[in-house]
């Protein structure tokens, strides 16, 4: 796969692995569209990826998106790939946990991405090529504990997603789907805990992983492979994938023991 | 896990697997509640179990009105041992043609109405120290397929949520189940939403010619009593059920398979 003169719209762009990503494929040559909501930070990346263009908008804000879309298109002329990036995490125990926060974690994570992906879709159907790709997570490929709202939104990408492929792969069109593990990135001080407010507790992933930078470079080197889905990390936590795949009631029994030590250390 | 004496909580219990579930469950010696929409239905249903069972007909999206139906079925029992989160909807509509409505009905009725359901049941589970949910998912909960946008998002976000309510509550006895049939021959292609939210209607559909809800049922009760986390349910050998296997030993060779069923479903 060439990026070269492709025009490429990455949600999410402000920060973390949406940030290295565009910046990553504008090294690679594409012309790229930065969207969220932080207008100044998107220009602060934009300044980093020659020729791009930054399109702030807010996700959720649904009704608004038909324009938005519009004018990304009109851009170039089209959308060759979105990057579906913008997300929200969220951590707490599922016996505290608001119904209103599974409700936003689902609005942010699932409905937004999908409402995007509906409305670029069409185009790239008539012209028989794009790509669309979308950011899910380890915790789109295995329940954990502390994860319910957030398990159950990158699930949901997933089960989309796979299933928009296998209507779309004859037509021309790609759908790759990214699960990282842990990615230096501000995911967990952005999360939502427990009862809405941005999470305090005691974070997993404080510290771990790898840079967004490293993180780009391994979705960029998968995309170039065809790969339809992309598993983005080096720690232990990336060898869960292959413990799904020989023995799922062992990932359960794991995890199981990673929510007793969740209670235990307070939630 | 035992059901003799057990108070077991049914939704969409009026037709289906939901129906088939509380025939087993009656005459392995449990008590029932027994949920759905329809009264006449249900009565019916409950006619066909040699047990007592409270009807408990209630909209399951109507979420304002659930804690005053989890009192009234925690006070008919005086406690929910199992919780059989059942009742769904599904789809049959390519993605093109699918109204983003029906994206947001899909997920309310499959995902976001039996976590409330959960929600407000659990805690009398986790103070007695026992209970079990048990979810209705599907096989297109595991693996993404053509049609089912919708319903693969909310049956993944069910098994999802399930996973991680499993890894957190199994330290207070409380076990979650997750159910992933294949095709059982109920109408539940008959009732799918079209793109345009409307109801699909009878077809010929695969799930016609798939095994009975008494089979199914009967699957169910037995992978429940040896205390299993994830139920395939079935025809065994059955091309559905091989996609299980297929989709967590070799996604790659998966979204091959499924990609390469798209050209017959496509709109012409």
């Amino acid at each position: 796969m060439d990026f070269a003169g492709k025009t490429i719209w990455v949600t999410g762009a402000s920060s973390g692995i949406g940030r290295g990503l565009a910046i990553a494929l504008a090294a690679q040559g594409a012309t790229l569209i930065l969207s969220g909501r932080d207008a100044a930070a998107l220009a602060a990346v934009s300044a980093q990826c020659p020729g791009s263009t930054v399109l702030a908008f807010d996700a959720t804000d649904l009704a608004a998106l038909p324009a938005i879309v519009a004018r990304a298109e009109a851009v170039s002329g089209r959308i060759d790939m979105l990057v579906n990036n913008a997300g929200i995490g969220s951590r707490g125990a599922a016996q505290a946990m608001l119904f209103d926060v599974y409700r936003k974690v689902m609005e942010v994570d699932f409905f937004a991405p999908l409402r995007l992906t509906q409305l670029v879709l069409p185009a790239m159907l008539t012209r028989g090529s794009g790509h669309i790709a979308v950011v899910s997570s380890l915790s789109g490929k295995f329940g954990n504990p502390g994860g319910s709202a957030y398990c159950a939104a990158k699930f949901a990408l997933i089960g989309y997603f796979d299933a928009l492929r296998s209507e779309v792969a004859h037509q021309g069109l790609k759908v790759t789907v990214i699960t990282p593990g842990f990615v230096k990135t501000a995911i967990g001080s952005h999360s939502l805990g427990p009862d809405g407010k941005p999470y305090d507790g005691p974070s997993l992933a404080a510290g771990r992983g790898i840079t967004v930078e490293e993180s780009a470079e391994q979705i960029i080197t998968g995309m170039k492979a065809g790969l339809r889905e992309i598993p983005v990390g080096k720690g232990a936590e990336m060898a869960i994938l292959d413990l799904l795949k020989t023995d799922p009631n062992q990932v359960f029994d794991l995890m199981a023991g990673m929510g007793a030590e969740m209670m235990k250390s307070g939630g | 896990m035992e059901f003799a004496g057990k108070s077991v909580w049914i939704t969409g219990a009026s037709s289906g697997i939901g129906a088939g579930l509380a025939t087993a469950f009656a005459r392995a010696g449990a008590r029932l509640i027994l949920s759905g929409r329809r009264m006449d239905a249900l009565a019916e249903v409950a006619g066909r179990c040699q047990s007592q069972a409270l009807l408990l007909p209630f909209e399951t999206t109507d979420l304002a009105a659930l804690p005053g139906i989890v009192a009234e079925a925690e006070a008919f029992t005086g406690g929910i041992d199992i919780l059989v989160n059942n009742a769904g909807i599904s789809q049959r509509s390519l993605a093109l043609d699918t109204d983003f409505d029906v994206y947001r009905t899909i997920m309310e009725v499959d995902y976001f109405a039996p976590l409330r359901l959960t929600q407000l049941v659990l805690p009398a589970m986790v103070k007695r120290g026992t209970g079990a949910i048990v979810n209705n998912a599907s096989v297109a909960g595991k693996v993404g397929s053509p049609l089912r946008t919708a319903y693969c998002g909310a049956k993944h976000a069910m098994v999802g949520w399930s996973d991680a309510l499993r890894a957190e509550i199994a330290q207070y006895g409380v076990t979650v189940h997750v159910v992933t049939p294949g095709f059982v021959a109920t109408s539940i292609a008959a009732n799918a939403l079209k793109g345009d939210g409307s109801v699909n209607g009878p077809s010929d559909d695969p799930v016609n010619a798939g095994i009975s809800i008494d089979e199914a049922a009967g699957q169910i009760l037995d992978a429940l009593a040896a205390d299993t986390p994830e139920i395939p349910v079935g025809r065994a050998g059955a091309p559905e059920m091989q996609l299980l296997d297929m989709m967590r030993q070799d996604p790659m060779r998966m979204f091959q398979t499924m990609a390469s069923m798209a050209p017959k479903v496509v709109r012409r």
